[in-house]
């Protein structure tokens, strides 16, 4: 392999890896917080990447008052998502019925965007696009990167550093915590939890949400956007169960297996990823950074 | 309580408008003397939709055509569309649904082959001609007598890819990417048979697979860049061929590339955009025909739908015909077996896609297109009778 | 005491009487493509009915079922069409399946059960992940993406089955036999130390259950009764490809396990017929079909997490503590 090949495969290994970062961060802030495991995580990533084309493409709305009216559509998104498959299930009977629940939000999400906006792929045009309108490349010696890569790389780091900042350091994010640990003593404290629960839900489809945004001009804008999340778990088992750094690391990781697999194995990658992620179970089950926590679900 | 009788209202509702609905199609018009059923099976749901669309479209251009005609000897056509959604067991139920109707005279099959092979001992013991819409030889493979084929097969494909490759393109150490699904896989293995007649090893290095789901082609890309590999030849289905040629643009790689059918189909070409420019293509139909049936086809299709037919409409228009074909050689619209036989004496039958001929197996297509893309439409080179 | 055990019994007969009646009824007026739908619901019954055991008996949300299916599936299908250089007879490779696929189980299942709850889930999904990779690419054993297709068809007792009709008989036999060896699973010591480690694992390791071979077994049993189902269904088809063994297909189980009541052997069955009778019937509204089946789904685990079984029982309970408390207020009038 020479060089020229390393860091390209390198570059969009760890540009995915981003965005399995971010699908994989706020799938461990939803466990923490209300302990479910969500399997519409990546729907909601397609979701976020179709508004943001809708409004964009269709609408034609400028930079500004895009971002606006996306980050508002976003929060709604979660506000919905929130009070229709976790809040009247929290006190279930059967811890299973919850994440079910997520599969069927999963599969309405997925049907929705189709009835909407049909059944074929959306383009969206780059970010950084040179004076003819095709997306702008970065040229480094004889290695070609395109814009959107590095752009997402950057975009993703500021947002998982924004959130690990609010989660982690803030007097809001500690409250969360609490919220998350013992909704019973925190709401004796007067933290209240439906409060920090919608705050995180928001959060984390924010989040996801540009993630959909910033890969849609690489990959187009369709449902297959969707699969996305099993690599995301895949990534949240590797850096250790409810750990955010692990998750990072461990997303980072799966983006790379995944771009050097296609060197030997490339219609095998699925293989890969997920005997690393079996192994990674068996041999370190708690994980990269994983300390052992209760296991909630 | 309320809301179960709310429930209970909205259901009488649905089935009453469903019934209504049913009653307005079978309702026939007073001038033909019967009427004579059809199956079509396409995507109605699910991923693949915007493929069974198209089919659709094409199946009712050729009904509405032959209606307006007078029908087949007579008899109104009148289409039963089964939904095959985007998975194996979805498929193999529609053409159940569609194989136990003994009203049904003939069926216009699946655009994805492996549906069609899946299918094949459930459509052999019913006994009712199918067209298949799918490409692979796997199908006439088989060995059913009642499995017909509109699309040359890969083994053909294979050939005029190698042939095109060659001389059009002057590549003689092509990279492959496909994307591993039956019918492509086969067009894989046939074009590097073909390639290796002409004198041309392909280093199994330079052969890419991916699945089909595959969203991420930079790092194929990456490493096509940094080989020696002077082409790239794709196969893939049409919603991959858009990305690939958005992604091939943005990875800038200097290198002549082509496709099959996929690359010139209109689904590509207007997802793509001008990325799509420039890609040559082995095709099975291109919209930018200028003559015969084709040309009539096209221009009937832009003045119905408004815009540019694709390869599934098409497929759906011949099949159609080819059965019409069948059943006037016969001169019967009741005796499938007999519609069935005639279709051994198809000969010479000028359709969109081809002049259909049989010629000893169930594959009755003669031609491909070779095409480029330029200014987003598939303009055709050149067409290829290649037997 | 006396009181309960009759009503316990006439359930029963109810749902004998059920069953027999669809056993009777339904080939009778259904044709070719509903049979294969009916036919269709009962091998997926099969699985579901190991999913029962893991999820329902004992809390373990398992993907797996589906790359035992597929395993089962590509058993028969390279033994009955000799394409590797070994055939063997349909009914004996159909009997073997489950055997063979419960050593496999028992292996893969010794090394996953390592892991608790979450963490078991994932090693279920990659392994449903790699299965599936695995099927659609690997051409020798698995024909790759064209499948495997001509598998000879079952003979039984002299008697080739071939038509829908026949199937629906075979089929159901089994169904019924799976489903009482689930009923008694339920009701022996494994079935009770299953549903000691579901509602406190600690607990239940402290009483003496262990608690690591319990759910190793379970899983062997899921594993078998999937191989099972999936080469059924391969001899019904007489096709198999990947298609079959995704990830979309092992959530369609858990929801037909969860839908029907997964805790409820007449239940897990009414589960599979509805997931797979439900969408065919309801085509008239196609374009919405899938929204409308997403919908109620979360519907039903908000307002029925234990399925239609689950709530019917609990309906019955309700009435049975009104009636109580009905017939003790009268006592306490009577009471002077």
């Amino acid at each position: 392999m020479n060089f020229n090949v390393f860091v390209a495969l390198t570059v969009n290994g760890l540009a995915m890896g981003v965005i399995y970062a971010l699908l994989a961060m706020g799938l461990i802030l939803l466990i923490r917080a209300v302990g479910v495991m969500n399997f519409a995580q990546g729907d909601l990533l397609m979701l976020g990447a179709y508004i943001t084309c809708w409004l964009t493409v269709d609408l034609e709305l400028p930079f500004w008052l895009m971002v606006l009216v996306a980050l508002l559509c976003f929060a709604v998104v979660g506000l919905i998502f929130m009070f229709s498959v976790y809040w009247p299930l929290r006190n279930a009977s059967y811890p299973a019925a919850t994440v079910i629940a997520t599969m069927g939000a999963s599969m309405v999400l997925k049907e929705l965007v189709t009835l909407l906006w049909g059944s074929l792929p959306r383009s969206m045009p780059s970010l950084v696009r040179t004076e003819d309108g095709s997306a702008a490349v970065l040229q480094i010696g004889s290695i070609n990167l395109q814009w959107q890569y590095v752009l997402t790389i950057l975009v993703g780091i500021v947002i998982m550093a924004l959130v690990f900042f609010l989660f982690e350091k803030m007097y809001v994010g500690k409250m969360m915590q609490a919220a998350a640990q013992d909704a019973y003593a925190a709401s004796m404290l007067g933290i209240p939890t439906i409060a920090t629960i919608a705050v995180t839900y928001i959060v984390v489809v924010i989040m996801v949400s540009v993630g959909g945004y910033m890969i849609a001009p690489i990959f187009m804008v369709s449902t297959t956007l969707g699969s996305l999340q099993l690599r995301a778990f895949a990534g949240v088992v590797i850096g250790g169960f409810g750990n955010i750094k692990g998750a990072i690391i461990g997303s980072l990781l799966v983006g790379l297996i995944e771009s050097f697999s296609t060197l030997q194995f490339s219609s095998y990658k699925d293989v890969t990823v997920f005997m690393v992620l079996i192994i990674f179970l068996l041999v370190r089950p708690q994980g990269i950074f994983g300390e052992r926590i209760a296991d909630k679900a | 309580m309320k809301h179960s009788r709310l429930a209970l209202m909205l259901l009488v509702i649905v089935l009453a408008l469903g019934m209504v609905s049913a009653y307005a199609e079978t309702e026939a018009e007073p001038e033909f003397d019967g009427e004579i059923r059809i199956g079509l099976i396409c995507p109605v749901t699910g991923t693949s939709k915007a493929i069974g669309d198209y089919q659709q479209n094409g199946f009712n251009l050729a009904m509405e055509e032959i209606n307006a005609a007078g029908g087949i000897l007579g008899k109104k056509i009148v289409g039963v569309i089964a939904d095959e959604v985007d998975n194996m067991q979805s498929a193999v139920n529609a053409h159940m649904l569609l194989l136990s109707d003994d009203s049904i005279m003939g069926i216009v099959g699946s655009t994805y082959s492996v549906y069609t092979i899946a299918a094949i001992p459930q459509i052999t013991e019913a006994g009712v001609p199918y067209i298949a819409g799918g490409s692979s030889s796997g199908i006439t493979d088989e060995g059913s007598d009642y499995v017909w084929m509109v699309r040359p097969t890969d083994v053909y494909q294979g050939q005029v890819l190698a042939d095109v490759a060659i001389e059009v393109l002057g590549m003689q150490n092509p990279a492959i990417m496909y994307s591993t699904q039956s019918s492509l896989m086969a067009l894989q293995e046939r074009l590097v048979a073909a390639l290796q007649e002409r004198g041309i090893e392909v280093d199994p290095g330079n052969l890419y697979g991916f699945p089909e789901e595959e969203q991420n082609y930079a790092p194929i890309f990456a490493q096509i860049q940094n080989s020696d590999a002077d082409g790239l030849i794709c196969l893939t289905n049409v919603l991959p061929a858009s990305i690939i040629c958005q992604q091939f643009e943005i990875a800038g790689i200097d290198l002549p590339h082509m496709g099959q059918t996929s690359y010139s189909g209109a689904v590509c070409r207007e997802n793509a955009g001008s990325a799509a420019d420039g890609w040559y293509s082995v095709a099975d139909w291109t919209p930018e025909v200028t003559e015969g049936v084709a040309k009539h086809f096209e221009d009937a299709y832009r003045a119905k739908y408004g815009a540019a037919s694709d390869l599934g409409a098409v497929c759906a228009y011949d099949g159609l015909y080819l059965l019409k074909a069948a059943c006037e050689i016969a001169n019967t619209t009741t005796d499938r077996e007999a519609i069935n036989n005639a279709l051994y004496e198809i000969s010479e039958l000028e359709g969109a896609i081809s002049t259909y001929t049989y010629l000893g197996d169930h594959n009755l297509n003669t031609s491909l297109y070779v095409t480029r893309n330029e200014d987003g439409l598939a303009v055709m080179i050149d067409k290829i009778t290649y037997r | 005491m006396v009181n309960g055990q009759r009503k316990i019994s006439l359930g029963t007969l109810v749902v004998f009487a059920l069953v027999a009646a669809f056993v009777l009824i339904v080939p009778s007026v259904t044709s070719g493509y509903s049979m294969m739908i009916v036919n269709l619901s009962l091998i997926y019954a099969i699985a579901t009915y190991g999913l029962s055991v893991m999820l329902g008996m004992g809390g373990m949300l398992s993907f797996a079922a589906v790359s035992f299916m597929g395993g089962g599936a590509y058993w028969v299908a390279n033994l009955c069409t000799g394409r590797l250089g070994v055939s063997m007879e349909p009914w004996l490779a159909l009997l073997l399946a489950p055997v063979v696929f419960a050593v496999v189980g028992f292996i893969i299942g010794s090394i996953l059960l390592k892991l608790n709850g979450t963490y078991f889930t994932f090693a279920t999904i990659a392994l449903v992940q790699v299965a599936w990779c695995l099927f659609q690419n690997y051409r020798p054993l698995f024909g790759g993406p064209d499948g495997i297709s001509g598998i000879a068809t079952l003979e039984m007792f002299g008697l080739k089955i071939t038509s829908y009709t026949q199937w629906f008989y075979v089929l159901a036999a089994i169904t019924l036999i799976v489903a009482l060896l689930v009923e008694r699973i339920r009701r022996t010591q494994l079935g009770r130390s299953l549903a000691a480690i579901r509602d406190n694992q600690t607990a239940a390791q402290i009483l003496g259950v262990d608690v690591y071979h319990t759910k190793v077994i379970a899983f062997t049993i899921a594993a078998a009764l999937g191989a099972l189902s999936g080469a059924l269904y391969c001899l019904q088809g007489r096709f198999v490809s990947s298609d079959m063994f995704t990830f979309e297909r092992a959530t369609q189980f858990i929801i037909m396990a969860m839908l029907g009541g997964v805790n409820d052997t007449f239940g897990i069955f009414l589960g599979s017929v509805l997931i797979t009778v439900l969408p065919e019937s309801l085509r008239v509204l196609q374009k919405y079909l899938k929204i409308v089946y997403g919908t109620a789904i979360i519907l039903l685990m908000i307002f029925m997490p234990m399925g239609i079984m689950g709530a019917i029982k609990d309906g019955f309970k309700k009435m049975r503590r009104k009636k109580r408390e009905a017939l003790m207020n009268v006592a306490r009038e009577v009471k002077p």
